[in-house]
């Protein structure tokens, strides 16, 4: 990537006493209570939990989506908790890339645009843009044909893919995915976790939510939040191309049992 | 369906606000229009009824008023019946009428004589004795009231009277009539008869027989005193006076017209655009209704239900401040046409407005929901497939410029109906602001354009010399430091077909500061004559013309035509040989000397001609005083209704960009969710919203420049070719239609980017998650 990052393994996010909590009409709920985590650079970092435990919102609270109700969440040193939302809009368009569980393409545009509408955040030149987006294009396998095709015109996987190529386009320091497989097929969802384990070992530092082990398996590090706490964390080596009944599936299958999942 | 159409309510109830608002506005006006249009001439046919106003006046000097006059009329086919009267006629000034000396002829009547036709009301009186009587035109118009003192100068010299009561007339109770009526009491007016015997007349009011023609009688009567040779000092009809006393009510009232069609256009698209609106977001709802069962009648009565209910119920709320704008309007048109009217709500005009609004609201909506019948139920619950390979948007590699200009054009052209609703907007409301500006512009930055337009040549300063004096006083006054050049010019009356009007005569046609002449040339030779725009059709430039002054009738060649509002182009101009052949004393009698002293104090130079020709000149006005207060009050009028357009035409702008932007927003609130995930700032989303209407405004701002400078001088003089001038002498800079479309323009952008500060409060993780 074109990034001169810092060396590997430091921490590329580093979040302290992060708490979130709602307020609803009948009650205050607590999602996230006083958590502490590190999300280290050159990482593909899986998040795991039980459904409602609030992985999401973790997750968006670390991408400067959302505000937490109280802690302090720095990004490569620089303290994002308490920037103002233009200056947060300005962090998230040089620092991350998203990809929703649903695709979130802009509708009526084909996906060559949908990139290029991200692309303009941070280039001017068009061609510029286009060059870069057919590159990334190609990387997660989507033909000319596709890219001209609206989000509504092609598969799910593919959508997806397109949606991935969007994340990438700024060349951000970290991808944030939100469960990026739940709304596909198995087939469709292998692709796509291909395509991270690729952007992984090209050196992208990556984040991804999943309550999927087969997911959680393409990281090289899960987190487990329970109770609004990271309650545990495991280490898998690097991706061993889905070896069967290999050591990094019974460390996981390990890990989860100890987390109770 | 009552469920459905109170979800609609609901879920637009600031459409249908906006929508209403402008119902409200259009209503107002169309139901003042009405109203006025209802109520106006029938009150002035049942006032004119009510005091047996005469339907034609002539007015004879009292030497010549034999009774071979009162046998010639009797005998003119059409005359029913005749009432003589002894009034005296002759030229006034007015002092200090409202605020200016007014100029006008007077006719002063015997207000204990008892009359059959041209009856009098008394409206107000001083309560103790006072010696004149004044019509309710000069009481309001002029602002004098009962007790006052009125100074007039009477054929040259000085009167004072106590104003005894205000009088409603309807003949000559305005200066629409040229003549303006005045009565004392009889002790008064015998005293007057005494002072003034060469000003002794006699009025005949004539009324005539049902079927006949006021105009045709008039001019009958006119034909057969002059083949009789008998000098006419006045004659008028009752139509053409109606006409000019009604003219400004007519004006206001078909500018209300014209301007509630407007805001009643701008309201209906509003209303289309947004049922397509709701229509295009709610496909999969109402595809679903259908599913269920609902037809389309039931759906597209759902969806036009509201709009109907919201135009009923502002039109009713336009129609009640209609009762408040109407009073005002009307006490506007009552002070200029000089009769007492009071404004009350009329059930036609409420019934017209409320059917017409409806009616069209009722089409429009129809217009909209009728993409609804079309639809399939399982093609809306299949969701946007179909659709969307119709509606997909230009691709951004065929717009040119940078990613962010393409960006920002994709969007502009994403939406035909919006662009052609903002466009149609920018172009309409262009027109509006550049006519407003011509308007302000000719009234107020070069006031003399309007003035010269609507007057007859107006010096600085008029000097009356001293009988035989002319030439010594002419060429002492343009000695005099600061003036510029004097001339001499007289006005007299002579005859023409029959009809008695003001001849100018002078040598310096060309020397005149107001070119009123607009085809042709001026006389030059004792035997040409340059004609009123009222007597062109009959008489093309080089044919014969006779003209008549007393006992003498005399050929003259036209050689060209001259306007004049004040006199319903009832005028001609004759050179002084040329006048001097009717006239064998006019070289000793009184002329008039125009001075002109542009730019210098008049006062200053009316003390310079009384000092240095005191003996020589008999009396001398300012003109520059009555041209500076009527100039003020064309202005203000003027600024007045341009302040009301532009205030209009930023208010319907505002309301249809609020309408734009929302849905817009509303609409596309995913869209904008989105953008500000992948980092877009709400800055940068407001501006997309602004840039993509741009084009459109720009596009409709610049054909409304366009067709404004095209059109401005063609409306304006047929604007003005209503109340008889031939050629209007307004500016018609190019500057004004330009400024107009790039304010309208900047203007538009500023409020689509104030209302688009909603998106403010998107959040982006909200979208994502709902
Ligand atoms: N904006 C919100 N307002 C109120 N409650 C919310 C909001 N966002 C999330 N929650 C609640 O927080 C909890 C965690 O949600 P989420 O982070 O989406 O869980 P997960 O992604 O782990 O399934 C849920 O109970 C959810 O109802
Ligand atoms: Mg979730």
């Amino acid at each position: 990537m074109a990034h001169s990052h810092p060396p590997t393994g430091t921490a590329i996010i580093s979040a302290r006493g992060l708490t979130q909590s709602f307020r609803t009409a009948d009650r205050e709920q607590t999602v996230l209570n006083g958590l502490d985590v590190d999300i280290r650079r050159g990482d593909f970092t899986a998040i795991m939990g039980p459904s409602g435990a609030g992985k999401s919102t973790l997750l968006y609270a670390l991408a400067g989506l959302e505000r937490p109700t109280a802690g302090t969440i720095k990004f490569d040193g620089e303290t994002i908790t308490g920037m103002r939302d233009d200056a947060l809009a300005v962090f998230r368009r040089t620092h991350c890339g998203f990809v929703f569980q649903q695709h979130q393409l802009l509708e009526r545009r084909s996906l060559i645009d949908n990139v290029l509408v991200a692309g303009a955040l941070t280039m001017r030149s068009k061609p510029r843009i286009a060059a870069k987006a057919r590159e990334l294009f190609s990387l997660v396998h989507l033909d000319e044909r596709a890219q001209t095709r609206t989000s509504a015109q092609v598969s799910g996987g593919e959508a997806q893919r397109a949606s991935i190529v969007r994340a990438l386009i700024n060349d951000p320091e970290l991808v944030f995915a939100d469960e990026p497989t739940g709304a596909l097929n198995s087939h469709n969802s292998q692709a796509v976790l291909d395509v991270f384990c690729t952007l992984h070992a090209n050196g992208q530092s990556i984040v991804m939510v999943t309550h999927d082990r087969h997911s959680a398996l393409r990281a090289n590090r899960v987190l487990y939040l329970r109770d609004g706490a990271i309650a545990g964390e495991c280490t898998l080596g690097a991706w061993d191309g889905g070896e069967p009944y290999g050591e990094r599936e019974h460390t996981l299958a390990v890990f989860l049992n100890e987390m109770g999942w | 369906m009552r469920t459905l159409a109170l979800h609609q309510w609901r879920r637009n109830k600031g459409a249908f606000l906006g929508f209403g608002a402008t119902i409200l506005i259009a209503a107002c006006m169309l139901g003042s229009a009405l109203t006025l249009l209802f109520t106006v001439g029938p009150r002035y046919t049942a006032l004119a009824d009510e005091l047996h106003t005469a339907d034609v006046d002539i007015v004879v000097p009292r030497t010549a008023a034999t009774a071979d006059v009162r046998d010639v009329i009797d005998h003119t086919t059409g005359v029913a019946a005749v009432d003589p009267h002894d009034v005296l006629l002759m030229d006034t000034q007015i002092h200090d009428f409202r605020g200016t000396d007014f100029a006008i002829r007077a006719m002063i009547t015997d207000a204990d004589a008892s009359r059959t036709l041209n009856q009098t009301r008394v409206l107000a009186t001083s309560g103790d004795s006072g010696d004149l009587y004044v019509a309710q035109y000069t009481a309001w118009f002029g602002q004098f009231a009962p007790g006052d003192r009125i100074e007039l100068q009477l054929a040259g010299h000085d009167e004072s009277f106590r104003i005894a009561g205000v009088v409603e007339e309807m003949e000559f109770g305005n200066a629409g009539s040229q003549i303006l009526a005045f009565s004392a009491p009889a002790a008064r007016f015998t005293q007057l008869e005494r002072a003034y015997p060469q000003t002794r007349m006699t009025e005949y009011a004539v009324s005539i027989s049902a079927g006949a023609d006021p105009r045709a009688v008039r001019s009958h009567i006119e034909r057969a005193l002059a083949d009789a040779g008998v000098p006419v000092a006045a004659a008028i009809d009752c139509d053409s006076v109606r006409a000019t006393r009604t003219m400004v009510s007519r004006l206001i009232i078909l500018i209300l017209v014209v301007f509630a069609v407007l805001v009643t256009v701008v309201s209906l698209a509003l209303c289309t655009f947004h049922i397509r609106n709701i229509v295009e977001t709610d496909r999969t709802d109402m595809g679903v209704l259908k599913a269920l069962g609902y037809t389309s009648q039931m759906i597209s009565h759902a969806m036009m239900a509201p709009y109907l209910l919201v135009c009923v119920g502002a039109t009713l709320a336009g129609l009640a401040l209609s009762t408040l704008a109407t009073p005002a309007i009307g006490s506007l048109i009552a002070l200029q046409a000089g009769f007492t009217f009071h404004a009350q709500a009329d059930a036609r005009a409420w019934l017209i407005t409320i059917a017409a609004l409806a009616g069209v609201t009722l089409l429009f909506a129809w217009i909209g929901v009728r993409s609804l019948r079309a639809l399939q139920p399982i093609e809306a619950i299949r969701g946007i497939s179909a659709r969307s390979q119709r509606h997909t948007v230009r691709p951004l590699n065929r717009m040119p410029g940078n990613a962010r200009t393409a960006i920002s054009l994709q969007q502009a052209a994403a939406s035909p109906s919006r662009n052609l609703l903002v466009g149609c907007m920018a172009f309409l409301m262009t027109l509006i602001v550049s006519f407003a500006a011509v308007l302000t512009y000719n009234a107020t930055v070069k006031p003399d354009n309007l003035y010269n337009t609507l007057s007859t040549e107006t010096p600085q300063v008029v000097a009356t010399p001293a009988q035989g004096e002319t030439t010594e006083a002419m060429q002492r006054i343009r000695a005099i430091p600061g003036v510029q050049n004097v001339i001499a010019y007289t006005t007299a009356r002579v005859g023409v077909d029959g009809t008695q009007l003001p001849a100018f005569v002078s040598d310096d046609f060309d020397a005149a500061s107001n070119d009123i002449r607009y085809d042709g040339n001026h006389p030059a030779t004792a035997h040409e004559i340059a004609i009123g725009s009222a007597l062109a059709d009959a008489h093309p430039i080089g044919s014969h013309v006779t003209v008549s002054h007393g006992g003498t009738a005399l050929g003259y060649t036209v050689v060209g035509y001259i306007q004049s509002v004040n006199d319903g182009g009832s005028v001609c101009e004759l050179t002084n040989a040329g006048y001097t052949r009717l006239d064998q004393d006019f070289a000793h009698s009184p002329h008039t000397l125009y001075v002109y002293c542009d730019g210098a104090d008049t006062a200053r130079v009316i003390r310079a001609i009384e000092s240095t020709c005191g003996d020589l000149v008999t009396h001398t006005t300012d003109m520059e005083r009555m041209r500076d207060t009527s100039q003020q009050m064309y202005g203000s009028v003027m600024s007045t209704v341009s302040l009301a357009m532009l205030i209009l035409a930023v208010g319907l702008t505002s309301l249809v960009l609020m309408m734009v932007v929302r849905s817009t927003i509303a609409r596309e609130r995913r869209r904008f969710g989105i953008l500000k995930a992948l980092g877009y700032t709400s800055g940068q989303l407001m501006r997309q919203i602004a840039a993509a209407l741009m084009p459109a405004t720009a596009a409709g701002a610049v054909l409304g420049a366009l067709v404004a400078g095209m059109a401005a001088r063609p409306v304006t003089d047929a604007l003005f070719a209503t109340v008889g001038v031939m050629r209007s002498q307004f500016d018609h800079t190019a500057l004004l239609p330009i400024a107009a479309a790039l304010a309208l323009t900047a203007v538009q952008g500023a409020l689509a980017l104030g209302f688009a500060t909603p998106i403010r409060t998107i959040s982006p993780y909200q979208l994502i998650t709902e």
